[in-house]
């Protein structure tokens, strides 16, 4: 093991802890959004490093693009319903989303 | 080690810590777009300009766009969730940065013990899907794992009861 290939996955679970806990304590939808870029951040130099740790940098890549395409697609969506779910309830606070409670 | 690897460690890490903790929106969504600016130098550090470049037009450029443009649309916080917010906001976000450098502490004095165990084994030209998955994959499975529990939680976090409601 070298020592870069130490330093990117410490640098990956950092983020991911960063991601998780703005996760876990955010109450605003959009941030909330902000710690799964990041924790997804992180995913992506996972996927990259552990490519040029084993030498197939170009099946990495390839994987890469296809999760930043996926990732678009899902941070539009959830935009989107953020985006409704304010226009309906007025409030992007999480905690107020209890219109489905029996 | 080499010190622009460092730099570019500090330049993906601090904005990502200052998107977590910033009280304002707009200075998180500003910190997200620095942040994938550095993961691009990461990327193009890593031998993977491709990727790279994807990140920088995708996330930082179309990304960024969508959140400011969500922002924009979306209506201030009403007056009671705004002093509310004042309050706590730092109150939350405290413990981030401490546990932020504990984390890392602890990692960087384990690190042999921690990442020496994922050995990346050779597998052969007509291996299966499986093999070449669990054989070779291994590290990006445990990120997928972790993106996996992530929507779990969102889940249980939209339908969970509210304390207020209880």
């Amino acid at each position: 093991m070298n020592n870069f290939f130490g330093i990117d996955f410490i640098t990956v679970i950092l983020v991911i802890c960063i991601g998780l806990y703005t996760l876990l304590l955010a109450k605003n939808m959009i941030r909330m959004l902000i710690g799964y870029e990041l924790m997804t951040k992180g995913v992506t130099l996972a996927f990259i490093s552990a490519g040029n740790a084993n030498g197939r940098i170009a099946l990495s890549q390839t994987l890469v693009i296809t999760m930043i395409v996926v990732e678009v697609v899902s941070i539009a969506t959830a935009l989107a319903i953020v985006m409704l779910i304010q226009k309906k309830n007025h409030s992007l606070n999480i905690r107020k989303l209890t219109n489905l409670k029996g | 080690m080499k010190l622009h690897i460092f730099i570019l460690v500090f330049l993906f890490l601090i904005p990502a810590v200052l998107a977590a903790i910033s009280k304002y929106l707009l200075r998180s969504v500003i910190a997200l777009l620095v942040c994938s600016v550095g993961l691009t130098l990461l990327l193009f550090n890593l031998n993977a300009p491709l990727a790279g470049v994807f990140e920088l037009s995708v996330c930082s450029g179309l990304i960024s766009v969508l959140f400011i443009n969500i922002i924009s649309l979306t209506q201030p916080l009403s007056g009671d969730e705004e002093v509310s917010k004042v309050k706590n906001h730092y109150q939350r976000f405290l413990a981030l940065p401490f546990l932020i450098i504990f984390i890392g502490i602890i990692l960087w004095f384990n690190q042999d013990s921690l990442f020496g165990t994922l050995v990346i084994q050779k597998v052969s030209e007509n291996a299966t899907v499986g093999e070449i998955l669990w054989r070779t994959r291994g590290l990006d499975l445990i990120g997928q794992v972790i993106i996996l529990l992530v929507g779990v939680y969102g889940i249980v976090t939209l339908f969970r009861r509210g304390k207020s409601n209880e």
